[in-house]
């Protein structure tokens, strides 16, 4: 919103509730506008409201601009349970408990959409959330939103003044409640992106030898927080027990082990627990082991991955060790994206020509400092990077997140030069990206058995390939080829997955 | 995308000596053609040589043998690079091309497609 430098605040956020007030209209028959305005207009500025701590008011603005810095961690678990949940801490400590917390974890965000979705429509008759922005020129230097509501479907198009390049540029992000997966077309300058709400407001980290999912969730000290935080921590808890059990109904997992899994798995998988002294230990990870995994180690030929030479296995490596063995002949591939990060950010070129066009006028913007800081908020569509990244180059996953590399038929020249370039537009910044995820992957030749490889989120391999791994300096190297029309395009992706080995 | 005096140019015209010299078109090769962009990226990674003429000849003798073709565009080639690289320079773009071998040897095949279909910029 234009807002001049010398406009008091209290004057600043009675103008901002009016137009939202304005631009609420049409929900009058189904909101209390007056309040929700209010909130709109004035909710950056509540103390309690943790975004304060790194928007602080404008006249700490100058002071703040020295400090920002383009790659900001998000918070210390410590910091971070203010405005999130965490849902499930899991074990990395072997290849076999990765591959089974990536497996949680994909229905885990399945079943976090549906508490999410039910706390919306129950809450706030909120059913689904369609947001379109559509980039054109206008007059004069801002045009308000157009908000709908039907039937439990909130409608907001949003006009973003744009450069000429950036002209006829549409985006539409669809949150809705039963989607199985996210996706993405692009049709020209169309862009749209199917969400699950848990998709924007879930994300993983990785500290150390753990993977820990956090969903966001209500500030306890602001307004109804605590009681909504209150009810969603319970959804998730119920979300996570279900998440468990659909893992337990895949269909690699045997009918005869399921009761012993559903007692055991829960912890072990949360919680490593090396074996005692007199207690079996697992051959993969040396947890207190369980189950038996095979009849003896001759099929076993990765003999540095074998942690004790026995063939005892704890309740996840046992359970990861049977879905691979009743699929290695198949897809070879689970890739789970974690928030990918920003290593570089410049301004849209033409935008500077554009804040020159509103000086001119004697308007100034608000807007962040270059480079903006990155938050915990952003982690969610920091993954959604990650997510776009491999979506351009791998197919949908099977139901236990086992994929492989697109076909040519169903190849997209747009997304592959994303995955080359990795530029991503957060208008009017552009980022450059090192995408995250953590990758499962295993071999498939002979009869031999080879113990899952792993590369948790080293955020050097971008894919594994038999004849070697595409890391991202590989990709440095090829970026020169996002440039290059659709025949290059095509012919690079074909090399590539033919003389990297990639699935 | 350069590094010190180091084209991607040059580089890839390196690489492109090294399959110019291959006679991948003897049937010695036959089983094997298939994968000669592979073998190519495969052996430039573990190739070596003190100046640019040795790593050519190193590469090229591993994955040819005696099925080697040197014509004059390919002799104009390695003159252009020894006389315009110093020793260090040279040195450096061997170094270059090992380290990127297999993305290098993608966007050349990316690069003659394009040129064989007529293809520009498209972005």
């Amino acid at each position: 919103m234009p807002a001049p430098d010398n406009i008091p605040i209290q004057r600043l956020l009675s103008e901002a509730k009016s137009r939202f007030k304005a631009i609420l209209a049409s929900l009058d028959a189904d909101l209390d506008t007056d309040k929700v305005a209010e909130i709109c207009a004035g909710h950056h500025h509540v103390r309690e409201n943790p975004i304060r701590e790194i928007e602080p008011e404008r006249d700490e603005v100058s002071a703040m601009a020295s400090a920002v810095s383009v790659e900001v961690r998000i918070p210390l678990p410590k910091e971070l349970k203010r405005i999130a949940i965490n849902v499930a801490s899991l074990s990395l400590k072997s290849p076999y408990r990765a591959f089974v917390a990536s497996l949680f974890i994909r229905r885990l965000l399945n079943r976090l959409n549906e508490s999410y979705a039910q706390l919306f429509q129950e809450k706030f008759g909120l059913r689904e959330l369609h947001i379109k922005y559509v980039f054109r020129q206008f007059e004069p230097f801002s045009e308000d939103p157009n908000v709908s509501y039907e039937d439990g479907g909130l409608y907001v198009e949003i006009p973003v003044r744009s450069p000429p390049s950036l002209e006829g540029l549409i985006i539409e992000h669809h949150y809705l409640p039963t989607l199985e997966r996210p996706s993405l077309s692009i049709n020209g300058r169309h862009v749209e992106l199917n969400l699950r709400f848990s998709d924007a407001l879930a994300f993983p980290i990785i500290e150390g030898e753990e993977i820990t999912l956090w969903a966001l969730a209500p500030v306890e000290a602001l307004g109804r927080g605590q009681e909504l935080r209150a009810r969603l921590a319970a959804a998730f808890e119920e979300a996570r027990e279900k998440a468990l059990e659909d893992i337990l109904s895949l269909s690699g997992v045997k009918s005869e082990l399921i009761a012993n899994m559903r007692e055991l798995l829960p912890e072990e998988l949360s919680e490593y627990k090396p074996a005692g002294p007199e207690e079996p230990k697992c051959m993969f990870c040396g947890a207190r082991a369980s189950f038996r995994v095979a009849k003896s180690l001759e099929r076993f030929v990765d003999v540095d991955r074998i942690v004790a030479f026995n063939i005892m296995a704890c309740a996840p490596c046992k359970l990861a060790y049977d879905i691979e063995n009743a699929r290695r002949a198949g897809a070879p591939l689970c890739i789970t994206p974690l928030p990918a990060t920003p290593n570089a950010v410049e301004l849209l070129g033409e935008f500077e020509t554009l804040i020159q066009d509103f000086r001119t006028r004697g308007i100034s913007i608000l807007t962040h400092q270059l480079p903006p800081v990155k938050t915990a908020l952003e982690e969610p569509w920091a993954r959604i990077l990650s997510w776009i990244f491999y979506h351009a180059v791998l197919r949908d996953p099977d139901e236990f997140g086992l994929t492989m590399l697109k076909s040519l038929k169903d190849f997209d020249a747009a997304l592959f030069r994303f995955f080359l370039a990795r530029k991503v537009m957060l208008y009017p910044f552009i980022f450059t990206i090192r995408p995250g995820a953590m990758i499962s992957a295993w071999t498939t030749t002979g009869k031999k058995k080879f113990v899952l490889n792993l590369d948790v989120a080293s955020e050097f391999v971008v894919l594994p390939g038999a004849e070697r791994d595409l890391t991202l300096e590989d990709l440095d190297a090829l970026t020169p080829l996002a440039e290059k029309g659709k025949n290059s395009i095509r012919k690079a992706y074909t090399t590539i997955r033919s003389i990297y080995g990639l699935g | 995308m350069a590094m010190g005096g180091i084209s991607d140019g040059d580089a890839k015209r390196l690489i492109e000596i090294i399959d110019n010299m291959v006679n991948w078109a003897d049937r010695a090769f036959n089983a094997i053609r298939m994968d000669k962009w592979k073998i190519l990226a495969k052996r430039i990674m573990a190739g070596s040589g003190t100046d640019i003429q040795e790593f050519v000849h190193n590469v090229v003798r591993d994955i040819a043998g005696d099925k080697v073709l040197l014509s004059k565009s390919v002799g104009d080639a390695i003159n252009d690079l020894l006389t315009r690289l110093s020793q260090e320079e040279q040195l450096e773009l061997i170094r270059y091309v090992k380290r990127r071998a297999y993305p290098l040897v993608v966007r050349l095949v990316a690069e003659k497609a394009a040129e064989k279909s007529g293809e520009e910029g498209g972005a």
